[in-house]
């Protein structure tokens, strides 16, 4: 892997990044009406409160926040706020700010989501490769073939039916948030038993719903990696079948998934608000989601750059490992 | 001698790496020899693995570009050619590639790869004509047109796909065709009939023929002058006979005496060890096998030997030869029979 | 109507496929006729009574707002697939014609579309989704789905990039130029028709997707409110709390349905990996355990122990085969690949194997070392090493007898190491399995012995195995095989894909290494110079039968069977410019072997007998040969050179036709690595 490389990956990141926020940028300023008004509407109809008059108000915001001056001097402003991690504030929750909401939403999300990608991607992955290990008793494919259906269902729709069945009628888990209400929240094995209940139906429906694709991509790319020479000779040296069933059949057929594991990775953050929304989940999802739903602008901005960041920097990073992992990458242009 | 195609002092770059820390491969280096327009001729072009034989290919066929010198043909050079002079040119050289499988899309029945040219070059009025010449054509290769015809790649042998090529440059009616290791994939005792087909269009039909392999009993057997290639140079060059029955060059040495041969009174195993001494490191400025060479001498690291005419029908580019007049203008084409 | 019938042919149509269809066929005949039976008036709100369990009466039951469940499941489901298949098809056809134009022509078009689609792909779309909504008066049905193909073209055309780069290297795209067909048609008859394949799966994913995608964005109340599609059941299920009251008939149906499509789609994309990857067919579920039943085992060991006692002669015998037979079952039929073949082999004796491509040597060699690979079965025979009985050994205790005692140089050694694993953990893999008690400090040094013994440097060891050329990778398989010292090396075709000049050095390197560990070596190959060379003995195969078998001078000097001997004679000599003499015809397809001598239709001196009768092995004049000629022949006679100087052949039945298929998808194979450097 040469400088050139690195630099010109580091270019074409900053290109990329840059074309996203600039359409982020776009983005809010197409749609017709206000935002601004829209929000404050909405804001009114949620308080009650109708003596305020709408357009004064609107106008001192607009001022505020720049909205007022001429559209490239907006995008040169948005351009230095971006870059300083400015992201304004709520216009529904104000003051707010846009950033304070994403930091109380982040580790929710990351927690949750990572953990159960991650594990999605382990379980899937080892699954489809003993799908097709000559060796894998019969059985095995009698048990997990009904689980491989079970996840081309989409995960949100598996969140409904995982929480109609062990929420609603055998009441074994919560139905929905992150934590119980009552809960005083410290470092106490209370309050980590009870993130840990609220978290598991939510962790079951990604795992049960995405571990499927994963088993399909392994298992396809296990087939290829079987038919290949090399484990015919690991074979003819007498390893044991364990080590060539890890070391050279999984740990080869692995390298395709893992950029798209970077992939789900990255876009956990955003690919995830139906499951958040379904449980109520504290998570960027149900921010996301409720800012969608009140058109609170700034926040759904600063979220979508947030994803933005993510998933460039996702697939950056495993650009620039993916030549460690197989050392048979060239890159030359 | 009119020239059919003509390479004259042509060199081909491929650089590597940043700009700052580049890398360049000479792939092909000063190469002059031409192929006549009236008197057919098979011409081998031998060497190991990375010599440069494919590049050399590319080059004759205008799918690259020369870094250096230039390619003509019939007075033009590939390079500013119109549309229409291209396309002629693409009817009048043909090639064969090396790996008869990928050179069929395996979307089509083997048919597809020879009615096109029908089609493109205009060769047939009708279906029928159409038909006749390309059972002709494959007859001529010694296949059964019932036995080919309405197939797919992968349900025919590497000889006979490789054959449906050669009859598929046939059909074309080309004067000049590039073989560029056509038999290196197929078996032992299947060479000798796709061989014996390429030897038939030389002497019969008077197709002009360059073969380019690494085997030399093969080119031994169907040449008449043979282009021995060694880090992209002319090593040695002449009549087939001379240089691979009695060799002059220190590679070409090597070269024939790594020929298996079936007699076994000459057993490798039994004869002095050899395993060339390799340098490792040393740069050679001058001849490129000085590093694996047993004769290499001082003078050998510091310039390029130039191409020494030692026979009427053979040029060698080694300082031991340098007793012999140096070859004029370089084209090995004047020490060919 | 040939290409149909290819696409279609039966080997490649699988249960998934048919069941996909069939659930998705359902499904839309559901909808289709559903009007038919259920009174479509019933999904107006207050149509019925409010929140009914299902009854006779409403199938489904009703929802809160006095809807009839059936009726709205009914008119959700075209709607939903329109959506979907809208989605899919604009999605495709853009990501095609980009994905296209950014492959086969690439440059700067290329990068702007790639930075674009990367771009695009970062920004996630619910956020475009949101702007677009928000600008639409009233989503329909069609502006949701053009929406969401607005938002996922970016895959399609990374997928058909990548396709079109690796297409576009072929050696028949060259081949095409030559045929006069210009850039346009190059890329419209020879790349196009090429990605159907991948354009079907892709076609399968982006509805899939759409579907998704549309479903979920409705149920959050994103999408298309004001018609009914599934996912817009869901959303109101879900608004008036459906799952809290558990009025499960009011959620489950709509995702039951979705449910059955995504399977339906699922099964489908499944089934179209057969197509884009052919290489897929018939391997399935690659291989099965080899396994033998106790009475096998008896059965083999006391064989065994009755030939012991025949061989006299063969008492110090290293290696002794006998009668082996491995059979290959397929769809396309089954026949014997290697067929009852019985040889000795003496310590230390070098044997050449020699014979024409697909005659049974590498099987022969798998066989030995009980490696065969379904389809492929030993059908029966024994193979002796010493007094062990490999085949009637456990799986266990067979696998400790691998490269410890038998060795394998493989023949493809540019396949045969990890790609992904340093030569030194290649090594050390196969010593720690077998020396279980050696230290870290003493396997480094055996790695490093071995390596120079074969002529390597020892710093090789860090590389890996692309970083090395294809003599060294050679080299490198034959310090694994000869790392333990055992006492059988099988070298199947060791040098075949290297020149003449680096196949030398190779094969002293393996002949004194051979020498030095005092071991028997089998070496596969079919150049018969290479095998004069080293061998001293030699074995030739022909279409799975031993056909003469002794010491090399006596064959070589004077082969009895018409085979060996047209073998021999088609290697060019160097010595005179000789007539080209090949061996008529093709040899015999696995699956239709000739009755009698299976070289009768191409020997030239083949008489009645040899059709009906198949020829045993013989003594004739100190070696072994199967031939009706003899005994009574006193020599061959002089072949005649009309029958064998170039002649046709007939075509390749299709018994090899799965073997080369492979073969060449491999040979082009590595689009995950080519995909990764783009
Ligand atoms: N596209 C390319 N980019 C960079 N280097 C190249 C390219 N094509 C060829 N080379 C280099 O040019 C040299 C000559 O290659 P070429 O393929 O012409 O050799 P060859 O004699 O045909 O070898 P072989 O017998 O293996 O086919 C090699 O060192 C090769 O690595
Ligand atoms: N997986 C398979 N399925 C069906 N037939 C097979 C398979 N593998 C091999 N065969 C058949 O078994 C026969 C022997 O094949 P084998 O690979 O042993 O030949 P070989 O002598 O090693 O040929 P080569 O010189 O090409 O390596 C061939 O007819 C081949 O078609
Ligand atoms: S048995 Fe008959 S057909 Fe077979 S090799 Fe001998 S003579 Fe020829
Ligand atoms: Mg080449
Ligand atoms: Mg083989």
């Amino acid at each position: 892997m040469s400088i050139t490389y690195v630099l010109q990956r580091i270019a074409q990141l900053i290109l990329i990044v840059f074309i996203a926020i600039t359409i982020n940028f776009i983005l809010p300023r197409m749609i017709p009406g206000d935002p601004i008004e829209s929000a404050l509407t909405t804001k009114i109809a949620i308080s009650g409160n109708v003596s305020v008059d709408v357009q004064k108000v609107a106008e001192a915001y607009r001022q505020k926040f720049g909205l007022d001056k001429p559209l490239w001097q907006q995008y040169l402003n948005y351009l230095n706020d971006v870059l300083h991690f400015e992201f304004g504030v709520s216009l529904v929750k104000f003051p707010e700010t846009v950033v304070s909401q994403i930091r109380s939403a982040l580790p929710w999300t990351i927690t949750l989501m990572m953990v159960s990608t991650i594990t999605a991607f382990l379980v899937g992955s080892i699954l489809g490769a003993l799908f097709v290990w000559p060796s894998t008793p019969r059985l095995f494919h009698v048990l997990v073939s009904p689980f491989m259906l079970l996840s081309t269902i989409p995960f949100f729709l598996l969140g409904i039916i995982l929480l109609s069945i062990f929420a609603t009628e055998l009441r074994i888990f919560p139905p929905g948030g992150g934590f119980s209400p009552t809960l005083i929240r410290g470092f106490n094995m209370e309050t980590i038993l009870d993130i840990l209940h609220h978290s598991i139906l939510p962790a079951l429906s990604i795992i049960l719903g995405s571990m499927g694709a994963w088993a399909l991509g392994m298992r396809a790319m296990m087939i290829t990696v079987l038919g290949e020479d090399y484990v015919t000779f690991a074979e003819a040296k007498g390893l044991h079948p364990r080590r060539v069933f890890l070391w050279y059949g999984m740990r080869n057929a692995m390298l395709p998934q893992v950029t798209q594991l970077a992939l789900a990775l990255g876009g956990v953050l955003g690919g995830t608000v139906l499951v958040e929304a379904i449980f109520s989940y504290p998570g960027i999802g149900t921010l996301l989601f409720a800012a969608i739903a009140t058109k609170d602008y700034f926040v759904i901005q600063g979220i979508v750059l947030i994803l933005i960041f993510a998933l460039a920097g996702a697939l950056f990073i495993i650009d620039m490992i993916y030549p460690l992992l197989d050392p048979r990458i060239r890159y030359t242009d | 001698m009119t020239e059919l195609l003509k390479v004259s002092n042509a060199s081909k770059m491929f650089y590597d790496g940043p700009i700052w820390r580049r890398q360049t491969t000479v792939a092909v280096d000063n190469i002059s020899f031409s192929i006549a327009d009236d008197r057919p001729s098979i011409t081998g072009v031998v060497g190991e693995s990375g010599s440069g034989k494919t590049t050399l290919a590319l080059l004759l066929l205008g799918y690259a570009q020369p870094s250096k010198g230039q390619v003509v043909y019939r007075g033009q050079d590939l390079a500013d050619m119109s549309k229409q002079e291209r396309f002629e040119f693409r009817r009048v050289v043909q090639p064969i590639f090396q790996d008869p499988f990928a050179a069929f899309n395996p979307f089509y029945l083997v048919d597809h790869v020879l009615q096109v040219p029908i089609k493109r070059f205009n060769l047939a009025s009708t279906e029928a004509e159409a038909e006749e010449l390309i059972v002709e054509a494959l007859q001529l290769v010694g296949l059964r047109p019932a036995e080919t015809l309405g197939r797919f790649p992968h349900q025919l042998s590497g000889g006979q796909r490789q054959r449906i090529m050669v009859a598929r440059a046939l059909l074309c009616r080309p004067q000049l065709i590039i073989a560029d290791e056509p038999v290196s994939m197929v078996d032992a005792s299947l060479r000798a009939t796709i061989l014996a087909s390429l030897q038939t269009l030389n002497r019969d039909l008077g197709i002009s023929i360059v073969y380019i392999t690494h085997d030399l009993t093969t080119a031994h057997q169907v040449c008449d002058n043979i282009i021995v290639m060694y880090g992209g140079q002319v090593v040695e060059a002449g009549a087939v006979g001379r240089v691979i029955r009695d060799p002059q060059h220190p590679y070409t040495q090597l070269l024939v005496s790594s020929i298996p041969l079936m007699d076994r009174s000459q057993r490798w195993e039994n004869q002095e060890t050899t395993e060339p001494t390799e340098q490792n490191g040393r740069v050679s400025v001058g001849c490129k096998f000085a590093p694996r060479c047993p004769h290499a001498e001082d003078r050998c690291w510091t310039s390029p030997p130039p191409l020494y005419q030692t026979e009427s029908t053979r040029a060698v580019a080694c300082v031991l030869q340098d007793n012999s007049p140096v070859l004029e203008g370089h084209d090995v084409t004047s020490v060919f029979l | 109507m040939n290409r149909l019938l290819r696409l279609f042919n039966s080997q490649r149509i699988t249960t998934n496929l048919i069941i996909g269809l069939v659930i998705l066929a359902i499904v839309i005949l559901v909808s289709l006729l559903g009007p038919m039976f259920v009174d479509m008036e019933l999904i107006e709100v207050g149509a019925v009574a409010p929140s009914k369990p299902p009854s006779a009466e409403y199938l489904l039951g009703t929802d809160s707002q006095g809807r009839d469940m059936l009726a709205v499941l009914i008119s959700a489901i075209p709607q939903t697939l329109k959506m979907g298949l809208i989605a899919g098809i604009v999605g495709v056809s853009i990501g095609l014609l980009l994905g296209l134009l950014s492959g086969f022509f690439g440059g700067p078009l290329d990068t702007v579309i790639r930075v674009f689609a990367d771009s695009l792909m970062t920004v996630p779309g619910i956020a475009i989704l949101l702007v677009i909504a928000s600008n639409i008066e009233s989503m329909t049905v069609e502006v949701m789905g053009l929406t969401v193909a607005a938002l996922a073209w970016m895959y399609p055309t990374r997928t058909i990039r990548s396709q079109v780069l690796s297409i576009r290297e072929r050696p028949y795209m060259a081949v095409a130029r030559a045929n006069g067909e210009s850039e346009l048609e190059v890329l419209f008859r020879e790349v196009m028709p090429n990605l159907v394949p991948y354009v079907a799966a892709s076609l399968v994913a982006s509805i899939n997707g759409a579907i998704l995608a549309t479903v979920g964005l409705e149920s959050l109340g994103l999408g298309a409110q004001n018609v009914h599609t599934l996912g817009t059941t869901i959303y109101w299920a879900r608004r008036y709390s459906a799952v809290l009251r558990g009025q499960w008939w009011w959620w489950a149906p709509p995702i039951i349905v979705v449910s059955l499509i995504f399977i339906g789609l699922f099964l489908v994309s499944m089934g179209l990996d057969r197509f884009a990857n052919p290489a897929l067919t018939g391997q399935g579920s690659a291989r099965t355990r080899r396994r033998k039943n106790k009475a096998q085992r008896n059965a083999a060991q006391l064989k065994a122990a009755a030939n012991h006692q025949t061989g006299a002669d063969n008492q110090s015998a290293l290696l002794r085969v006998d009668n082996l037979q491995v059979v290959f079952e397929t769809a396309a039929g089954s026949g014997p690949a290697v067929d009852n073949v019985s040889f000795s082999m003496q310590p230390g004796e070098r044997m050449g194997l020699v014979g024409e491509s697909g005659c049974g040597k590498t099987t022969m060699a798998t066989a030995i070392l009980s490696l065969v690979r379904p389809p492929g079965r030993i059908a029966g025979g024994s193979v002796q090493l010493g007094d062990i009985d490999l085949l009637a050994l456990r799986d266990e205790e067979l696998r400790k007898m691998r490269l410890k005692e038998i060795a394998l140089v493989p023949q493809a050694a540019m396949n045969s190491l990890n790609p992904v694993m340093r030569i030194s953990e290649q090594l050390a893999d196969a010593i720690r399995v077998h020396e279980t008690t050696l230290s870290q400090p003493e396997i480094e040094t055996l790695i490093r012995d071995s390596l120079i013994n074969v002529g390597l440097s020892p710093e090789v060891a860090n590389r890996y195995p692309h970083q090395l050329s294809g003599g060294m990778k050679q080299r490198v398989s034959i310090a694994i095989a000869t790392v333990l010292g055992p006492q059988l090396i099988i070298a199947d075709e060791p040098t075949s894909a290297l020149d003449v000049v680096v196949q030398q050095r190779v094969m002293l390197t393996l002949g004194r290494v051979q020498k030095e560990l005092g071991a028997a070596m089998i070496l596969i190959g079919h150049d018969m110079g290479l095998i004069a060379q080293f061998s001293d003995t030699i074995g030739v195969l022909y279409a799975g039968k031993m056909v003469e078998r002794g010491d090399i001078d006596t064959v070589l000097n004077e082969p009895c069977h018409p085979y060996t001997r047209l073998l021999i004679d088609s290697l060019p000599k160097l010595e005179s410019e000789s007539e080209f003499i090949g061996i008529p015809g093709l040899p015999p397809a696995l699956f239709n072997r000739p009755g009698g001598c299976s070289f009768h239709p191409r020997c030239p001196f083949a008489f009645e007998r040899c059709m009906a009768e198949t020829p045993e092995p013989q003594l004739v004049k100190g070696r072994q040969v199967a031939c009706h000629l003899y005994p009574d022949l006193g020599q061959l006679p002089p072949i005649p050179i009309s029958s064998v100087v170039v002649a046709g052949d007939g075509a390749l039945p299709t018994g090899i036709v799965d073997k080369t298929t492979t073969d060449a998808n491999t040979a082009n194979g590595n689009t995950a690595t080519g995909e990764a450097q783009s």
